[in-house]
Parts: C-alpha cells; structure tokens; sequence
C-alpha cells in the first residue's frame, strides 16, 4: 500500500529512550499513496483459526482451571477471545482483542457480591413481609422479572465490554448508549413476548440487535442496522411451534437465522456484509455438537462415580473403620470432582460454539467498498472491571 | 537488508507497508513524516496469533500504533535480537498473576469481614421481623417436622406435670420480657432431646425427663433452650442460611439448588450454629444463677453425654464439624467455670410430677 519505505534502512543507533524523531526528508510522502477514489477498497473477511490450535490452547485451559479449581476460567476466556479475535482477518488486517483475565475476575466478583446481596435482600424483605405461607411464592414470581432483568443487563454490558476491547488496524472499537437505554428498549417488546407466551419473541431479537449494533462504531465510522420484526415473524410462528416437538432444536435453527439476518441487515458506512448461512447446518453442529461433548462429560462422570460406587460397595459396613477408610479410597475420586466444570466448558465451547463460530465467519462475506483509510480514531481506551454479571448467571458461550 | 513490516499508527486505519531494522537495542522503521525508533524498554509483544507465525508489537510512546510482522524470517531475526521482548508476554502473566493475588486477597480479606459482620447484621436484621411473621415460620417449621416425626402433635398434659413446668418457664423467664413468650410443651417421645422453634416454641421430649437424674437438668436444658428463643436463633438461622445461600449459589456456579449448594450451606451454617450453642449456654448458666440454682443438673446432663462412649469416639471425626452442638466436653468445661448457684430448683414431689406429666396425652 505504501511503499516510501527504503531498502537498505541501515541498523539504528538508537538514542537512549527515544521512539520517534521527525523525518524531514520524508514529510513530502505524509499523504497517503494515491488519492480519492483509489483509496476505496474491497474488504475481505477471513478467519485463520485452525482447530488443531485452538483444542491445543483449550487442553492448557482445563489443564489451569483444574488446578487452580475454576479460577482461571476468567483467563481461559480471555484466551478464547482473543485467539478467534486475532484469527479473523477484515481487509487482510486482523482484530485485537485487549480484553484482560483479571479484569473479568474482579468483574464476576463486583457482581457477584451486589447480586448476592440484592438476592438475599429482596428474599429477607418479601420472606419477612408475607411471612412462610405466602412468601416463597412471592419470591419466586420477584425472581423470574429479577432474573430477566440482570439477564438482560449482562446481554448488554458483555456486548459492550468486548466491543470496547476490540480494535482494527490500531483503531478501537467503540459502544455507545447504557444499560438503562437497553433495557427501555425491550422492556415493551420484553411484556408483549410474556402476555403472549413468546410469540412476540421476534421484538426483543430485533431491539436486541438495533440497540447491539446501531451503538457499535470502528473508530469514526458506525455500524448501522436496518433489520425489522415483520420480516421474520412468520419464521418465528414455525419455530415456536415446533419448540415442543423438536426437544428445543428448532431454537437452534432459529439462531442461526437471525445470526444470517443480523449480517444481513448490518452495514458499516459503505460496506455491508453477506451471509450464506444455512440454519439447517446450525442445527446439525448444536445436534451433534451437543451429543458429542454431552458423551465426553457424562461419560466422564460415569466413569468416575461408576469406580467410585465400586470402591464403596466393597467395603463392609460394619467394619468400625469403615468411615475412615470410605474417606481415604475415595479420596483420589473426589479429586477429579473438579475436572468436570472444566472438561464440560470445554467440551461444548469446542464442539458447540467454536463451529458455529468457525461456519459464521466461513458463510459471510462483505460487499462494497470503503475509504478504510479515512476511519480515525475516536475512542477512548477502556480499562478496569470486565462485566461478570454474565459470568455469575452462568451465561456460556464466547 | 529487506524487513517488510506493516505499521499502523493510531490514529487512522491507513496501513503503510514499512521497512524494519532489527537490533538488541530495538526496531528502527521509517513511515511517512516520521523516522520511529521503537527501544526494547518500551516494546511491547501485544498478540501472537497462527502459532507464533504473526506478531504485533506496540510501543509506550504510542500506545495505539501498531507493528505486525508477518514474515518467518523477520520474526525469527527479532526473536533472536530482543528475546526480553518475546518473553515479555510472561510479564504480562506476571502481572495478572500479582493482580489475581492482590485480588484473591482482597476478596479473602472482603469474605472474613462478611464472615465476622455477618452474626451482627442477622441479629440486627431479625429484630426487624415482626413476631407475627416469626410465629408463622415456627408454625410451619413445627408442621415440616410433625411430617416425619407424628408424636410431636401430641402434648403431654398431665395436670400436676404442667403446674410444674409452667412454675419452672415462669421463673426462668422472669423480667426477660420476651417476644414472644416462650410456650413450652412436653411430646410424648423417646428422643433424648429438646428444641426450640421460631416464634418462641419450645418442644421438650418425653425420653429427655426420662433420661435426667434431676429436676435441674431438665429446668438447665429448659433455661438453654429458652435462650435460643431468647436470642431469636430460629429466626437468625432463616436470614442467615438464606445470606449463606445466595452467597454459595451466586459465587460457585452450578450449585444452586443442588445437592452440593444445600451440604455448603449445612456446613457454613453450622459453624454458626455452634456459635447459637455457646450463646444459649451462656444464657442458662446466667438465669440460674440469678435464680440461686445449682449448674450441675445441667453440666451432669452433658457429661453423661461426653461420656457416652460412641459419643466420644465421633466427637474426634470429621463428623463432628457436622454437628451444630459444640462438643459436650467443650461445653461442660464452659458452664462449669461460670456455675455459680447453690440451691435446687424443685421439690421431690415436683419432679415426681414432672416425670408423670406424659401420664395424660393429648392430640394438639
């Protein structure tokens, strides 16, 4: 692209500390190479992301977070981030994710301590208010809105922390509007889906992404979406009937239509993106992804509670130091205890997510071209606590 | 000497195709305007993607911009003239590490303070359940328990046997004025044993009056469980294990609802629970010295119990972090440096009585 660089650049005797000096000889060659129209460019997306390297970095993972009993998950996530961040490729320049493990800790437990106290607060008050009759009833029908809130503020806040930690080509990504903002925004199409028993789902998915999206910016340059409900209302309809008779699959399908048509709908100033997705493919790697690490972990499981009964049915219970010795045999099992949390996180995160994520990126392609070069830099860096609300509420996934 | 690097400056998404010099002192690369002199102190390996194969430097000088080699050649050369730099990486884990010991020693610190606060923030909040509420809970907690134990809806009501104990919750309780009022009945069954509910009931088994040697043991365990209602422990214990399990379900995941959730919540609570043991101890030990009467009744209650040989033999397992009742031999040390009474609190005739008030049952 640029070529006002000179072979031959000699090695430098570098000025202790110094990282830049002006080049007068060369300010003749500041504006870019060429102008106008020839700086608009197709763009490619790409993703690098081989299989092999990413069970070789999930092995380490498990291997951390049984050792460090689930602690470095936090770590482990970062790592899954950015390992698909840094394999995805637009315009031949790949994405930076700056995201940080510690900042996702400190954030799971900020959000732990203030949900736990919000939990047993509004416990204490409607328990101590309705008294034992009544009041386990009350909280569960306070859970289910409470529940539905903070599910929808971690939706948002993962959304814009990992947006906020990702940039291309130097330039950072931003996000602008606030969780109050998100959820005034589906809080219509959250009461209409409930009065209608999920039929009206296809509101929330729209105003979902509106809100994702429509605040979402590469520098200078904003992402817009121009998706609308009405479009894929009928969809829907098959979808939410065949919830029951499909064991929940056909949600799956649904997800991979609406990832199609949120590609679809989304443009980033002259550029917008094309998906060839086929839902029907969607369902196959939920299906079969599924089944393959549901066998890995409960096979897993089995295994260790099949020897562990083995070794307590062999033992006498009269014997007077049955105790101690049901204690030390099964000791060593009970040390693979917390090897499940990670074999199953990594199990689905490889066979499920992974895929579909591989075969998203595979599927999309962008079409039109853009003054990439005209994109500046407009956001601020973003440091501290990471969101850990979705990590308290146990949301999987990437 | 041909270096291709692609330098992207911070400040636009322009790329321009650069020429870098690699020394043990830095990378040196001219883009336009500026010649860069990136020194090894402020160098930064940022990304590390296709196995090594691509590699992204920033510098502190300009923290947005950004260095991508992706040339083997180039890459193997900085690797063998700035091998700090490619280890810097482990700064970085370096660093999360300090962070994560800072922060795993901030919540420690932040969990003892919940830990040691948390006694004194239940009792605060239980003093603002209204007695009524309490009532209810006691209510159907007692209902809960008659489920698997029927006995407990019958009470003992022999009239002599009343008179005595209605005497005995009298006196121990005088100028307590307690909400509520402990209301105290004897079931006719044959655990050794006596609990208090929320709300003030007490429930004292018949196989307990069997069992004691005196009046004074039955009037020491009467005077403990009084202090439980005395100290609202029934409905401390709600609020507590309720803290105790959105704490547990929140910061381990999985266990809400669970099997595992339930037996840590058992566990944490417990060690509370051992806590409401002493306190109610405390409090017999006090009224019956302010009522003039002897310990003993009550110590030789727990002493046979210390010495009851299977007793013995679990209090040195692990079962016994299971146990929400100190131990007896902890416990008989306690009240025996505190006993102070001398007289005894019934009659012969009386405890003749008291041990006959199961003569008449009646359902509840």
């Amino acid at each position: 692209m640029n070529d006002d660089a000179k072979p031959g650049w000699p090695e430098p005797a570098l000025p202790s500390g110094a990282s830049s000096v002006p080049d007068t000889s060369a300010t003749t060659d500041a504006a870019p190479a060429g102008d106008g129209g020839a700086r608009e460019a197709a763009l490619t997306l790409e993703f690098h992301g081989t299989r092999k390297q990413f069970r070789r970095m999930l092995g380490r993972d498990v291997l951390l977070m049984f050792m460090t009993l689930g602690i470095y998950w936090f770590w482990s996530r970062t790592n899954v981030r950015r390992f698909i961040w840094s394999h995805l490729s637009l315009g031949g320049s790949r994405l930076e994710y700056a995201g940080r493990g510690i900042e996702l800790f400190i954030g799971f437990v900020i959000a732990g301590t203030l949900l736990a106290i919000t939990f047993w607060g509004l416990q204490f008050l409607i328990l101590s208010l309705a008294g034992p009759r009544f009041g386990p009833v009350a909280w569960l029908l306070a859970l289910y809105p409470l529940f539905t809130i903070f599910g929808l503020l971690a939706i948002y806040r993962r959304h814009r922390y990992m947006v906020r930690r990702t940039s291309w080509r130097g330039i950072r990504c931003g996000m602008t509007g606030s969780t109050g903002g998100y959820i005034a925004k589906v809080a219509l199409p959250l009461v209409l889906t409930i009065l209608t028993l999920g039929l009206a789902y296809p509101l929330i998915t729209v105003a979902t992404q509106r809100y994702l999206i429509g605040n979402m910016s590469v520098g200078s340059e904003k992402f817009v979406y121009q998706g609308r409900a009405r479009d894929i209302f009928g969809r829907w309809i098959i979808c939410w009937l065949l919830i029951p008779f499909s064991g929940g699959l056909s949600l799956s399908w649904w997800k991979g239509f609406t990832s199609s048509y949120q590609l679809r709908k989304t443009s980033l100033g002259s550029l917008r993106f094309s998906s060839m997705l086929r839902p029907m493919h969607v369902v196959g790697i939920y299906f079969l992804g599924g089944l393959v690490a549901g066998l890995i972990v409960y096979g897993l499981v089995f295994l260790v509670s099949t020897i562990g009964f083995g070794i307590l049915s062999g033992l006498t219970t009269d014997d007077r130091n049955g105790f101690d010795q049901i204690l030390f045999s099964a000791v060593p099992l009970f040390l693979l205890i917390p090897l499940f949390g990670p074999v199953s996180y990594a199990a689905y995160l490889y066979f499920v997510d992974y895929k579909f994520v591989e075969y998203l990126f595979e599927t999309t392609a962008i079409v039109g071209t853009m003054d990439v070069e005209s994109i500046a830099q407009v956001h601020d860096r973003h440091h501290g606590p990471g969101d850990g609300l979705d990590a308290v509420l146990g949301v999987d996934g990437i | 000497m041909k270096n291709p690097a692609i330098f992207l400056d911070g400040t636009s998404a322009r790329e321009h195709d650069v020429q870098v010099g690699i020394s043990p002192v830095g990378i040196t690369f001219r883009a336009p305007g500026h010649t860069y002199l990136w020194d090894v102190a402020g160098l930064d390996l940022v990304d590390h993607s296709d196995g090594g194969k691509r590699v992204r430097f920033s510098h502190a000088s300009l923290p947005d911009a950004r260095l991508i080699i992706a040339d083997p050649a180039v890459i193997a050369q900085a690797r063998d003239a700035m091998p700090g730099v490619f280890s810097n990486r482990r700064g970085g884990v370096r660093r999360d590490m300090r962070r994560l010991a800072i922060g795993v020693g901030g919540v420690s610190v932040g969990v003892l303070i919940v830990i040691a606060a948390l006694p004194l923030i239940v009792t605060l909040l239980a003093a603002l359940v209204p007695a009524s509420i309490e009532e209810e809970f006691g209510e159907e907690t007692r209902q809960a328990f008659a489920m698997f134990m029927p006995d407990t809806q019958k009470s003992c009501v022999d009239a002599a046997g009343l008179t005595v104990l209605q005497r005995l919750t009298d006196d121990l309780t005088v100028g307590q004025d307690l909400d509520p009022p402990p209301r105290v009945k004897v079931v006719p069954h044959d655990l050794v044993n006596a609990m208090a509910f929320p709300g003030g009931q007490i429930m004292i088994f018949r196989g307990l009056i069997d069992e004691a040697q005196s009046g004074e043991e039955v009037a020491g365990v009467l005077a403990h469980e009084i202090g439980h209602v005395a100290h609202r422990h029934g409905v401390e214990r709600i609020i507590r294990d309720s803290a105790i399990d959105a704490a547990i379900s929140v910061f381990i995941p999985g266990t809400t609802g669970g099997v595992g959730g339930q037996l840590a919540t058992l566990l944490a609570s417990q060690s509370y629970g051992r806590d409401a043991e002493r306190q109610a101890d405390r409090f017999a030990v006090e009224r019956l010295n302010e009522l003039n009467v002897r310990t003993d009744g009550l110590i030789a209650f727990f002493d046979r119990a210390a010495q009851d040989p299977e007793r013995t033999e679990q209090d040195q397992t692990v079962l016994r972090y299971l146990q929400s009742h100190p131990s007896p031999t902890d416990r008989v040390t306690n009240m025996q440096a505190q006993a102070k009474g001398t007289e005894g609190i019934m009659t012969a005739q009386e405890w003749a009585a008291l041990r006959n008030i199961c003569n008449t049952v009646e359902a509840d």
